[in-house]
């Protein structure tokens, strides 16, 4: 079963710093600078539902890496 | 105050010494400069006999550089014991001075060897980056003169040894993260070929695009650039 987490939640669980977690994301193509990424983890900003999903993704592999479930929700199917 | 018969001025050295430290260095080549400023800090230090600068690399305490193998004898005993000027001068983060070792009563271990090697007094400078003492420039003497009259250039020592340290410290880093980078690009540049290739294929948006290899990476547990790199290269496989 599938837990889902918040953005924050699992980057902590991931273990990843923002730097970390933005080299991630801009390797999966996010277009968001590193400030405006932080502000989406931390829910300061809203993101697209496109980098939603980059961004989630970025998180979602490195649980992959950790042989661990996908928590991160998608905002599309 | 300088006098007329030394030969080499505490000016020229800080301008040797200043210009090292704009430099970006490797372990290896750090560990060479390290050489170099202990030889120059015994050539220029009144009263020092012996020099060596201690590192905490990987979570050790270990000798760097060194003049003189006998250093090695007064630095390991130290670490080994985890007792002794350098290694307080760590911990504490503070210049640990001891001009008369013979009426010492700390470090007893480290006492023995030292007065085996005519050592009789002893100088330990921090070596700090952001404030973090991450090693230590060690001046050992057979004189109990100690080395109160080169105050200032020990400290001169001391400072460049640390922004050369420091340097060495963002030359890992920033090497660590242009890999990084380098990777992240090459990834986003493989992902942009497989978009285009499935937007000219279905007809569809770049974001479907990015969709559709986003659930195949989800559902087959492969990353997202492999699946990118597997529609690329069976794309180059198509004939035109």
């Amino acid at each position: 079963v599938h837990e889902l987490v918040g953005f924050e939640a699992a980057r902590q669980q991931a273990m990843l710093s923002f730097d970390d977690l933005w080299i991630r994301y801009l390797g999966l193509g996010g277009e968001a600078t590193h400030d405006e990424m932080r502000g989406y983890v931390e829910g300061t900003a809203r993101p697209s539902s496109h980098e939603h999903d980059v961004l989630a993704h970025a998180l979602n592999e490195r649980f992959m890496d950790m042989d661990m479930d996908s928590p991160v929700p998608y905002s599309r199917p | 105050m300088t006098t007329p018969d030394e030969t080499d001025n505490p000016e020229e050295i800080s301008t040797i010494l200043a210009r090292m430290g704009g430099v970006l260095l490797t372990e290896d080549t750090l560990d060479a400069v390290l050489d170099l400023i202990s030889s120059l800090a015994r050539s220029t230090i009144q009263g020092a006999d012996a020099v060596s600068v201690t590192l905490v690399r990987d979570g050790k305490i270990i000798t760097a550089a060194y003049t003189d193998d006998s250093v090695m004898q007064l630095d390991s005993v130290q670490y080994e014991n985890h007792s002794g000027p350098c290694v307080s001068a760590l911990d504490e983060g503070v210049v640990i001075d001891s001009k008369k070792l013979a009426e010492e009563t700390r470090w007893p271990e480290f006492r023995v060897v030292a007065r085996d090697n005519g050592i009789a007094a002893v100088r330990s400078s921090p070596l700090k980056v952001h404030d973090r003492a991450i090693g230590a420039l060690n001046l050992y003497s057979r004189s109990s003169r100690g080395f109160d009259e080169s105050h200032e250039i020990v400290e001169l020592f001391g400072n460049q040894a640390s922004i050369i340290l420091a340097n060495a410290e963002a030359y890992t880093s920033s090497e660590l993260l242009n890999e990084q980078l380098r990777e992240a690009l090459r990834s986003r540049e493989m992902i942009g070929q497989a978009k285009g290739i499935l937007m000219e294929r279905e007809g569809c948006s770049a974001d479907e695009a990015f969709d559709v290899l986003r659930r195949a990476s989800q559902n087959s547990n492969k990353k997202l650039r492999d699946i990118a790199k597997e529609v690329v290269s069976s794309a180059a496989r198509e004939p035109r």
